[in-house]
């Protein structure tokens, strides 16, 4: 066991690593551009209804093939898995913002406007806040599903702790896998639980539960 | 001044406001009342350019409405919804300072106010600034949505039946303060209800619409006495013509429709009972239906603050007005008029509870009294 350490004892770190950053950066991107599309959408509903169910059609789409196909144009690149996993990042907190959107009160929307809140101060004021518990359950949906679509980095030869599960698998080193695989689940664990922690910290008492 | 001049609307084939000629005076508290989709509402809407009209002009103190930027416009004309439309996410106080907020008042001028609002609502700072809507009562959550309303001092306030959801003993209590605050304050208030009785009780001018056009502006007297046609006559109800047949016993028009609780209830469970009903006190009773007292939230609320859990039953006010519901109506009417509460508890011979009398009812039947024919 301590030769297996000393021999991928780094290579286990740098995965970690790397693949953290995969995940981190995919949905933190995915959360700004999914918040500001969920808004848009929800001022104009019937694009929403054509739009939404076209974009969980593309949702369905493994992985494997988009990342594949972005690797042929943008080549073996950090960028092409960023972007491969921000896109599919982008669906499950578009489609929770948008449903917390709609979902708000049309009176309490009246009442901004009759306090004279502008547009922009009503979706920012009271739209969005209500809508964030809902938000919230997309965003940690959305994290736990990409640390598990970032091991596709390895597919392409760009590392993230799926290069262990897949080396593992090529040369029969069931540790190996193990190496891959426990720090990956371990990891969805933690995201989800630091996105339970944000959102207690955001939220006020009145919207949790 | 408020002046309305041939102002219409219509959505699609439909008109709603059939050219509305009106003058609101400063000062005037002006209730808007009328059948359901008779224009009420559309017009009051109009005054903060929530609707704009499809022609004619509105002017408020000369100027033309329509000149003005709509979101300033909102800023300086207070707004009360039916449905109370305090924010869930901000506090009483960030509630309150809404408005303020947005005409970027300095923190400590936006905090001044909130300490002033509720101050005027007789509500403790300490306790109540920091809670949010859902854990207050129904009628506390109006009183802020009111209190939020006249937090930037604006000259004209619109209330779009403020008190529909509350049941009918806060109802009336916050009746009375608006009357009392509109004197304080000499607001321009322009009401939208679909309740007589409330009309009367607190309008210096009714205002009859019907089918998007104003039928009647008169004086409470002067309409009860002289309604222009059969549909107010009998919005005014039977006010007018069965004096031979007026209650004499409290049992006649009490309410039956009340919020009971049992002694042994937590003090949340009373607290969440009350926000659902939408009232203040609950009348306790015992598992037989014998009456113990009344329970207020401002005792719970007081209790909670001091860390204290416990069950309702150590909170029990007696000192409620009571009537048996046999009791000559005269004699019961005295006893309210004196007490502090706003209703009196009726009761059965074996002290089991009937129901209560608000003062509403009491103004109905002086109503009939005074004005009956």
């Amino acid at each position: 066991m301590s030769r297996f350490f000393s021999l991928y004892g780094e290579k286990i770190l740098i995965s970690i690593a790397q693949h953290f950053l995969y995940v981190v950066s995919a949905v933190a991107m995915a959360f700004v551009i999914a918040i500001v599309l969920g808004v848009l959408l929800s001022r104009k509903p019937s694009w929403a209804n054509v739009l939404l169910p076209i974009l969980s059609i593309f949702q369905t789409i493994p992985g494997i093939v988009f990342i594949g196909v972005l690797f042929i144009y943008n080549g073996m690149a950090t960028s092409t898995v960023v972007i491969a996993l921000t896109i599919y990042a982008i669906f499950p907190i578009l489609k929770n913002t948008y449903v917390g959107l709609v979902d708000v009160d049309p009176a309490l929307i009246e009442a901004a406007k009759g306090c004279g809140m502008t547009n922009f101060q009503t979706i920012q004021k009271v739209e969005l806040p209500l809508a964030m518990p809902v938000i919230f359950s997309g965003l940690k949906m959305s994290t736990v599903y990409t640390v598990s679509w970032a091991t596709l980095a390895a597919m392409i030869g760009m590392g993230s702790l799926g290069e262990l599960i897949y080396s593992g698998i090529y040369s029969n080193n069931n540790t190996l896998i193990l190496a891959g695989a426990i720090p990956a689940a371990i990891m969805a664990i933690f995201l989800s639980w630091i996105v339970d922690k944000i959102k207690d910290a955001v939220l006020p008492r009145s919207l949790k539960e | 001044m408020i002046d309305f001049q041939n102002v219409r609307k219509s959505y699609d084939d439909t008109k709603v406001l059939k050219g509305i000629n009106l003058n609101i005076k400063d000062g005037e508290f002006a209730v808007l009342i009328g059948p359901s989709g008779c224009g009420k509402t559309t017009t009051l809407k109009t005054i903060n350019r929530l609707i704009e009209p499809d022609s004619g002009k509105i002017y408020i103190d000369g100027q033309d409405i329509s000149t003005f930027d709509p979101v300033k416009l909102r800023r300086s004309v207070g707004y009360v919804i039916q449905q109370i439309g305090l924010f869930p996410n901000m506090t009483v106080e960030e509630n309150i300072g809404i408005v303020p907020k947005l005409l970027k008042y300095e923190e400590k001028e936006i905090d001044k106010i909130v300490h002033e609002m509720l101050e005027i609502a007789e509500m403790d700072y300490d306790e109540y600034a920091h809670k949010y809507p859902y854990e207050m009562s129904g009628g506390q959550q109006q009183r802020v949505g009111v209190l939020r309303a006249l937090a930037a001092s604006p000259p004209i306030v619109l209330m779009d039946e403020p008190f529909g959801a509350l049941d009918p003993v806060t109802r009336t209590t916050l009746q009375n303060e608006i009357v009392e605050l509109q004197k304080k304050l000499k607001k321009t208030i322009v009401f939208v209800t679909h309740d007589m009785d409330e009309a009367i009780k607190i309008a210096d001018n009714i205002v009859f619409m019907d089918e998007g056009e104003i039928i009647q502006v008169a004086s409470p007297e002067e309409m009860l006495t002289n309604p222009k046609n059969d549909l107010i006559r009998s919005f005014m109800g039977d006010r007018s013509s069965d004096i031979e047949n007026q209650p004499q016993v409290v049992d006649d028009f009490m309410y039956t429709n009340i919020s009971t609780a049992y002694p042994d209830y937590s003090f949340k469970k009373a607290i969440g009972l009350m926000a659902r009903k939408k009232v203040d006190t609950l009348i306790v009773k015992d598992r037989d239906e014998t009456f113990l007292g009344v329970v207020m939230i401002k005792d719970i609320n007081h209790k909670l603050k001091s860390g204290e859990k416990s069950t309702i039953g150590s909170l029990i006010r007696t000192d409620i007005p009571t009537a048996y519901s046999n009791t000559n109506a005269e004699e019961s009417f005295n006893e309210l008029m004196e007490s502090e509460y706003d209703y009196i508890v009726v009761l059965r011979a074996n002290n089991t509870l009937a129901g209560i009398v608000t003062q509403t009812n009491i103004a109905k039947s002086l109503a009939n009294a005074v004005w009956g024919e």
